[in-house]
């Protein structure tokens, strides 16, 4: 039965059985059913991952600790293929840091001295409000003007935020091209690691945020701050994470308020501020120099002014109200007298009016010239008019109470003395030297003479206390003997010349002749005694002989100049031994009073 | 109203840029200037669908153009009716770039005014039906179809 059932199976199914013997040895070799499955796998795969999607999720384990075995087991090798994925990140976030640093060192540098920062910390003081809120009120130096939220695939424009009206380019092509630059860039640069983020133009700065799906670019006008591009990444995260799923729809573009109304919120409408960043202390210096000249010219101006001021009230018959400078010329307005004297004042140009002036110069001199008599002095003091002096003129001065000013005259003038009487009367009471002559001229007594020095000291003191003018040029005062002797005694006559006298001597001669006629007047006189003296040169006849002559030629010239020569005495100092040098200062003629 | 990237494919001087000038600005110039890198123009179709364009160049350049054309949706081929060897050169830009074989798309046959120099054979007309469903005979200096030439690929967005 089972043999037959064997058969009849066999010629049934020989050939299932075959296959499915060659099924079950498939299925025992392992390596022949790997190649087999291996042929239909991506295809199986496929059909599976179409009808099941979740399939892929068995393909991605997400089990952190397959990374942590990985890394454990080879860190250098993870690190390697890390290191060219993060670099780039890393080094970007470095460079950013650095940036945001410098700029807030730079900041606080600026902000922490500055003239400005010291009156913000004024006003944070007055109205309490923080400094720090003060400062970024003021300090505020950029406005975001639109932003771009760009599907990064494509180059559209997803939403946009910002004045339309101030693009140059419609806000769909500006956001393409923003695309195709960055692709640019990137192209050129060959870079897989980043793209183009910022760009300046001007005062315009472009930042480009690159997300995952989408990139956010913003345009900003000035300088923006570091805080900002960490809140405009925030931004850009925020739109990913909150409308996404919104944006995979194209009819919700363009036409989302609530993305819209985020972009918008970091538009930054405060209006830059339009003064430019000057350096102040220049023009502080410039100011200070401007102020300092200003002030030294205003100065050396007044000065002028007040010193004029000084000679102007010094000058009588002048009442000034105004005084100004033009240029180097003053212009006065007032008052002023005709009689006054503006000699001293030639810079001054007056633009005055006529006036009496009640000053006491000017009442005298406006009374002088109707007295006009230079003999009668005229004194005034508190409307009195006072005269004085010698005169013959005997009018009637009552009528100088007319000049404004003059309340009361009083006439003192009295008629003029006769000098020579009084004179006389002097000589006769007080005899003086026999020598003396006294003579008046013009009102002044005129003394002339000779007399002796010791009496005229005494004399002259009586004729000052009782002549008010004395004129004594012309009296010539005598020494006393011993000085008119010792005069004489040294004063030799040196003689060079053995044939006539020069000049000098002849001099000399005459101021002894002088002493000896004033000894011989006023002291009793002496018999002037002669000296011829020599060198003593040559032989002792020679320096007589020679004497002789010179003695002779002497007393020739005192004879001729009316010496009476009995009364003098002539001697020769004779040589006592001869000498072999020539010394001129020891010859000549000496004289001496016996 | 949705905005759409169209991209103006083909050799240098088959007329790319005229053609958008013609279309956006109703304006030809006589004078040939070369466009650098890419040049972006705007266009409303009708109330649903606004144009963004891309006048791209550099396609004689290996690969340069290929960043431009990521996320189109859709492209004009333009090849110069006087110029058959234009037409390789759009073959050479779809082979080497396959992922833009299912865009929308049309082929704008340019300098149709230009009869005498025309060097148009059937075996251009087999290569232009392979490259794109739809195709076109077009004059950027005339303006004939060209207005057409972009409502027809607009119509495919629809």
């Amino acid at each position: 039965m089972s043999t037959e059932y064997e058969k009849l199976k066999t010629l049934l199914f020989k050939d299932e059985m075959a296959d499915l013997s060659a099924f079950r040895q498939l299925l025992n070799d392992d390596d022949a059913l790997a190649k087999k499955l291996s042929q239909v796998l991506n295809q199986a795969s496929d059909l599976t991952l179409k009808s099941d999607p979740r399939f892929k999720e068995k393909f991605t384990p997400s089990n952190p600790e397959i990374y942590l075995s990985a890394l454990k087991k080879d860190p250098k090798g993870l690190m390697a293929l890390l290191t060219p994925i993060i670099s780039p990140a890393i080094r970007s976030a470095v460079l950013q840091t650095m940036r945001r640093f410098i700029s807030e060192v730079n900041n606080k540098l600026e902000m922490g001295f500055s003239f400005k920062a010291l009156k913000w910390r004024w006003q944070a003081f007055r109205t309490g409000v923080p400094f720090s809120e003060i400062l970024f009120e003021n300090t505020i130096q950029y406005q975001v003007q639109q932003l771009l939220l760009i599907e990064k695939e494509t180059g559209l424009l997803v939403e946009y935020a910002g004045m339309e009206e101030s693009l140059a380019q419609d806000k769909e092509a500006m956001s393409a091209m923003l695309t195709a630059i960055q692709d640019f860039v990137s192209d050129s640069l060959s870079s897989d690691t980043g793209t183009l983020s910022a760009a300046e133009l001007g005062d315009d700065v472009l930042w480009v945020f690159p997300g995952s799906e989408y990139n956010l670019a913003v345009l900003i006008k000035g300088a923006p701050s570091g805080r900002l591009r960490d809140q405009l990444a925030d931004l850009l995260s925020q739109i990913h994470i909150k409308y996404a799923q919104d944006f995979k729809d194209q009819n919700t573009w363009n036409n989302h308020l609530a993305a819209r109304h985020d972009l918008s919120e970091h538009l930054i409408q405060k209006d830059i501020q339009t003064e430019k960043h000057i350096t102040l202390w220049p023009w502080l210096l410039i100011s200070v120099l401007l102020l300092s000249w200003l002030a030294f010219h205003h100065y050396q101006k007044q000065q002028k002014i007040d010193h004029m001021w000084q000679q102007i009230n010094a000058t009588p018959g002048l009442a000034i109200d105004h005084l100004e400078l033009a240029g180097d010329q003053f212009l006065a307005t007032g008052f002023k007298d005709p009689l006054t004297d503006v000699s001293l004042l030639q810079s001054v140009q007056f633009n005055t009016q006529a006036f009496y002036s009640m000053d006491e110069a000017l009442i005298i001199q406006r009374a002088a010239s109707y007295v006009n008599d230079p003999s009668i002095k005229l004194n005034f003091s508190q409307g009195t008019l006072t005269l004085n002096g010698q005169t013959n003129n005997k009018s009637d001065w009552s009528v100088l109470k007319l000049i404004p000013g003059i309340s009361k005259v009083l006439d003192l003038t009295q008629k003029p003395v006769d000098l020579t009487d009084l004179l006389t009367q002097f000589l006769t009471k007080n005899p003086p030297d026999e020598h003396l002559s006294f003579e008046v001229k013009a009102q002044q007594i005129w003394v002339t003479g000779e007399t002796l020095a010791s009496d005229w000291e005494s004399y002259q003191d009586l004729l000052q206390n009782a002549f008010t003018s004395i004129n004594t040029d012309a009296v010539e005062l005598i020494p006393s003997r011993s000085s008119l002797i010792h005069s004489i005694s040294n004063q030799p006559v040196l003689i060079k010349n053995l044939s006539q006298l020069d000049s000098t001597n002849k001099a000399q001669l005459q101021q002894i002749i002088t002493w000896n006629h004033q000894l011989t007047k006023f002291h009793g006189g002496g018999v002037l005694t002669l000296h011829a003296k020599s060198d003593c040169q040559g032989s002792i006849e020679e320096s007589i002989e020679n004497n002789q002559r010179r003695l002779a030629m002497v007393q020739a010239y005192l004879q001729q100049s009316g010496v009476d020569t009995q009364q003098t005495q002539a001697l020769i100092d004779s040589c006592e031994s001869i000498t072999e040098t020539v010394d001129p200062n020891k010859i000549g003629v000496w004289f001496e009073i016996k | 109203m949705l905005s759409k990237k169209i991209c103006m494919v083909g050799r240098f001087g088959v007329g790319k840029t005229s053609l958008v000038d013609r279309y956006v600005k109703n304006h030809f110039s006589e004078k040939y200037h070369t466009t650098v890198g890419v040049s972006i123009s705007t266009k409303i179709v009708d109330e649903h669908i606004k144009l963004i364009i891309w006048d791209i160049a550099g396609f004689e350049q290996e690969n340069h153009y290929v960043p431009y054309l990521r996320g189109t949706h859709g492209l004009i081929y333009v090849t110069d009716a006087t110029n058959p060897s234009s037409v390789d050169t759009l073959l050479t830009i779809q082979k080497t770039n396959p992922q833009i074989a299912d865009v929308p798309s049309i082929c704008f046959i340019n300098k149709k005014d230009l009869i005498e120099e025309r060097q148009w054979q059937s075996q251009q007309d087999d290569h232009i039906k392979s490259i794109s469903k739809q195709s076109i005979w077009t004059s950027a200096k005339t303006g004939e179809d060209v207005e057409k030439g972009f409502i027809l690929l607009s119509q495919q967005f629809k």
